[in-house]
């Protein structure tokens, strides 16, 4: 069993006109390796995003299915669509959707607190990680209080939090200049290979996707294997 | 404290410029809604109160005729009637003749053997015995328009005239004596007069007969009816309970108004915390992504709204209750900047326990109802269409 596997994945959405439909995704197969990383690169508007959301249960797909350890999530409730994105899938998002009303601590602590975790527990997890990110001195900031690096690397610890198996990651280092950019990329992979996590990855950045263990390339709504 | 509330006064108490105006705004809203509903309803109970106890307390005629060919003695021996008297009753204008101040006062004339009745001699205490041609004022008019025994004053009424339907006519009476009573039919701007002078002055005009009875009102009242078919008869429990039910029906009317008004400010309410939680819409989306089901966003944004309105209420409950305790100051300070004179009708503003529960709970209620909405309109949507990326 897979984290997450991806079979005849099809997505298309109406046109704006209301007629017809237009195809962003057709039967795309997809299966990464547990412990390794995995990226999918190609040009803006291709549909890497919209991949990305329905391997991690947030968009359904038109037509398919997306399994999760064998149980297809399209078939699933609400409460347990949740559930399984609690525990077994963490997210990082280009604009790191941190939210503002709480620190960065709280932030990190948020996905053990969904998952109804003790608040010591939560905050000794939570401590770790930011601690192997570099963030103890930033723990009671607010995140309109830190820089887009540091942002971001508290969105990757909170994706962390609840150690999940597979980690989504969507244009991690998208709006960041490149030196933060750089250190968030070291700082995503050796996160992931010290805690062994499976990485699925979605960037247009080529020398940020060739540091993955496989990548593949997204165009004309196929999915075609480019490295590994 | 769990996860759910912990977010929803996170939220409700967001330092953000925006969220805290919002939540702010809505706060003093409901305050404000709750400091009208509790300042209304304590004024209406106030003046109804004061209303209701001078009707219960009216000490007056059971009955009243006018247009009568009956005479006292005749009315007398109808089974229920006590006793009947003539009296007269007018309004006239009093001026003191040095300072030339005036004022107006309702005059009623009896014959000396009335106010010897015992309902009346009970609660009537005269300074000296009232001679009939005499005036007779309340200490009230007397220590207000300095007048002492004896003095002769200028008494102003309307009487039928020959050409005219009512005429001035000014009359100079001696002020014989001052009363003081408990009685609500002779206050503090009743003056009296005897019978005889009095339809001297104005002939048969406003006179009237009046009633009091040993056993049933209404009864008394029909057999008065058949004896005297074209006489006017006014029952005055009959004429209480009328003014009661009014008093009622405005009570409610008021509530009326005062939920529309409650409904406008939960529409505004409603609107608001939409507006809330529109900008919220990417973190509630976000914390789905995280692993909370959609009951759980709802609940957070639903407690944030409660929050604030409990925060809202308390604030009106205080400001309420205070202002209501403080009326008289308040209607004082009202006066002196709208140049009114509402602050001379005193009464004592109230509301009960219950009353205040009542009204908490349902604008809670109410407010719950509608934030409810709001919510679920907002978190009907899949998180994808929430969460916008720019990554593509």
């Amino acid at each position: 069993m897979y984290p997450i596997e991806l079979r005849k994945i099809t997505k298309s959405f109406k046109n704006a006109s209301g007629n017809g439909e237009l195809l962003i995704l057709d039967s795309i197969d997809l299966c990464p390796q547990v412990g390794k990383s995995t990226a999918i690169i190609g040009k803006s508007g291709t549909g890497k995003s919209t991949l990305l959301q329905i391997a991690g249960g947030l968009d359904a797909p038109t037509s398919g299915s997306v399994f999760c350890n064998g149980t297809d999530l399209g078939t699933l409730s609400d409460s347990k669509k949740s559930l399984i994105r609690n525990r077994n899938m963490g997210f990082v998002f280009q604009n790191n959707m941190l939210l503002e009303d709480f620190t960065a601590l709280e932030n990190v602590m948020i996905p053990a607190m969904i998952a109804g975790k003790g608040k010591k527990e939560c905050r000794d997890r939570a401590l770790e990680l930011l601690e192997k990110l570099g963030l103890t001195d930033r723990l009671d900031h607010l995140p309109g209080q830190l820089s887009g690096g540091e942002r971001q690397r508290v969105a990757i610890c909170r994706a962390l939090m609840n150690s999940p198996e597979i980690i989504f990651a969507d244009e991690p280092t998208g709006s960041l200049d490149e030196e933060n950019a750089r250190e968030v990329e070291n700082m995503l992979f050796d996160i992931v290979s010290s805690e062994k996590k499976t990485l699925l990855l979605v960037t247009h950045n080529i020398d940020f996707a060739n540091r993955c263990d496989m990548v593949y390339r997204l165009s004309n709504r196929k999915l075609t294997l480019e490295k590994g | 404290m769990s996860f759910r509330f912990k977010a929803a006064f996170r939220y409700a108490f967001s330092k953000i410029r925006g969220q805290r105006t919002a939540a702010v705004m809505i706060t003093l809203g409901i305050a404000a809604g709750i400091i009208a509903m509790i300042m209304v309803s304590s004024i209406m109970n106030g003046l109804q109160g004061a209303q209701i106890d001078r009707l219960r307390n009216l000490e007056s005629y059971d009955i009243v005729l006018e247009n009568t060919v009956l005479t006292p003695g005749q009315l007398e021996q109808i089974a229920g009637v006590d006793k009947a008297f003539v009296y007269g009753e007018t309004a006239v204008l009093i001026t003191d003749k040095d300072s030339l101040k005036s004022v107006s006062v309702r005059l009623r004339a009896f014959s000396p053997e009335t106010l010897r009745y015992k309902r009346l001699a009970e609660n009537l205490t005269f300074s000296d015995s009232l001679d009939d041609g005499g005036l007779c004022l309340s200490t009230h008019i007397m220590s207000s328009l300095r007048f002492l025994r004896g003095d002769s004053i200028e008494v102003t009424f309307l009487r039928q005239g020959k050409k005219a339907a009512v005429v001035p006519y000014t009359a100079e009476i001696n002020v014989d004596s001052a009363y003081v009573s408990t009685l609500s039919s002779f206050s503090s701007s009743t003056a009296l007069m005897g019978l005889d002078r009095y339809v001297e002055i104005m002939g048969n005009k406003d006179i009237y007969t009046g009633i009091y009875c040993s056993t049933s009102v209404s009864k008394t009242a029909e057999l008065i009816r058949e004896a005297d078919p074209q006489a006017v008869i006014t029952q005055w429990p009959e004429y209480n309970r009328t003014i009661y039910s009014a008093l009622m029906l405005e009570k409610a009317m008021v509530y009326v108004f005062l939920s529309f008004i409650f409904l406008i400010i939960c529409v505004n309410l409603r609107n608001s915390t939409g507006r809330l939680i529109d900008a919220r819409r990417q973190e509630g989306a976000m914390l789905r992504a995280l692993g909370a089901t959609r009951k759980d966003i709802n609940v957070i944004f639903m407690s944030q709204g409660i929050i604030l309105c409990t925060a809202g209420e308390i604030l009106g409950a205080l400001i309420g209750l205070l202002a209501v305790n403080n009326i008289q100051n308040i209607l004082v300070l009202v006066d002196a900047v709208a140049g009114t004179s509402i602050a001379s009708y005193r009464f004592e503003a109230f509301i009960s326990a219950g009353e205040t529960c009542a009204i908490l709970a349902g604008v809670l209620l109410t407010a719950t109802l509608f934030t409810y909405l709001g919510c679920r309109r907002t978190f009907r949507s899949e998180i994808m269409e929430v969460i916008f990326n720019v990554s593509d």
